[in-house]
């Protein structure tokens, strides 16, 4: 079965926490990443695996640099359709749907799921981490649309090290 | 935003699109094996200290540590003769 290994990033300290019984715990903040292969850039972005997110969405700092027409297509809203916003951790966004004309690769640096046609939302601005730090933009690779279906997503814990794993199979 | 901001954006950007233009495209095996590194270092909590800032690798390195990677890239891209989009940079955070 192929599989490709996501990356489990800690993006936070550790939050101390103590059992009834008096012991420490650390538990651990971590997202499951991939990294993605998309039209028009030099060099891969991240991309948060998220099952509770609808939709895959891009930041307009990632898809500003995607050609309408050769890239994507637009697929507006039906006429008096009223688009709710989208919401993430610490802001919420207005958006317009797309679909990919270029294939859009989930990869880990070796292994990689290619997807056509992929049908996502473009988010008008940027999370404010970005605005904080034009670090480079994550895209999040959603529930529907044609990135994660038809895949298992495998979590794990390395028994060796205590550490999340996780992986992508198809 | 205030216009000092989009000034000073409007600038960076100027100045990386000719650093681009200066050298060559970044070869991704590279830019990948950097990445790893940065993934491992991250997993082994060995950038725990820096959470909430802006991480960036190349040659299998930290070579700088910011709050702004636009400003990383100006320095860090002459600094090792290479395309800004070489060095390897992630946001330590959610």
């Amino acid at each position: 079965m192929p599989t490709l290994r996501l990356t489990a990033l800690g993006v936070g300290a550790g939050l101390p926490v103590r059992e009834p019984s008096g012991t420490a715990l650390l538990l651990p903040r971590v997202q499951l990443r991939c990294l993605l292969r998309l039209p028009n850039l030099l060099v891969p972005r991240d991309g948060i695996i998220d099952t509770g997110s609808p939709f895959s969405w891009f930041p307009e700092a990632i898809w500003s640099q995607f050609r309408r027409g050769t890239d994507y297509e637009d697929l507006p809203f039906e006429p008096g359709t009223v688009a709710p916003n989208g919401r993430t951790a610490g802001w919420n966004f207005t958006f317009r749907f797309v679909r990919f004309l270029q294939p859009i690769g989930l990869h880990d640096g070796s292994s990689e799921l290619v997807r056509d046609g992929l049908i996502a939302q473009f988010a008008n601005g940027n999370p404010p981490s970005f605005a904080r730090t034009n670090a480079p933009a994550v895209a999040v690779i959603g529930l529907w649309g044609g990135a994660l279906e038809g895949t298992n997503v495998r979590i794990a814990t390395d028994a060796t090290t205590g550490r999340l794993t996780g992986a992508l199979e198809w | 935003m205030t216009a000092d901001t989009l000034t000073t954006d409007s600038l960076r950007d100027a100045r990386l699109r000719e650093l681009a233009a200066l050298y060559p495209p970044p070869v991704i095996a590279e830019w990948l094996a950097d990445r790893s590194w940065l993934n491992e270092q991250m997993n082994d909590g060995a950038l725990a200290a820096h959470y909430g800032k802006v991480v960036a690798v190349y040659n299998r390195a930290v070579v700088g540590v910011g709050d702004n990677y636009l400003d990383m890239l100006l320095e860090l891209s002459p600094k090792f003769g290479v395309h800004p989009e070489r060095i390897v940079a992630l946001y330590l955070g959610e």
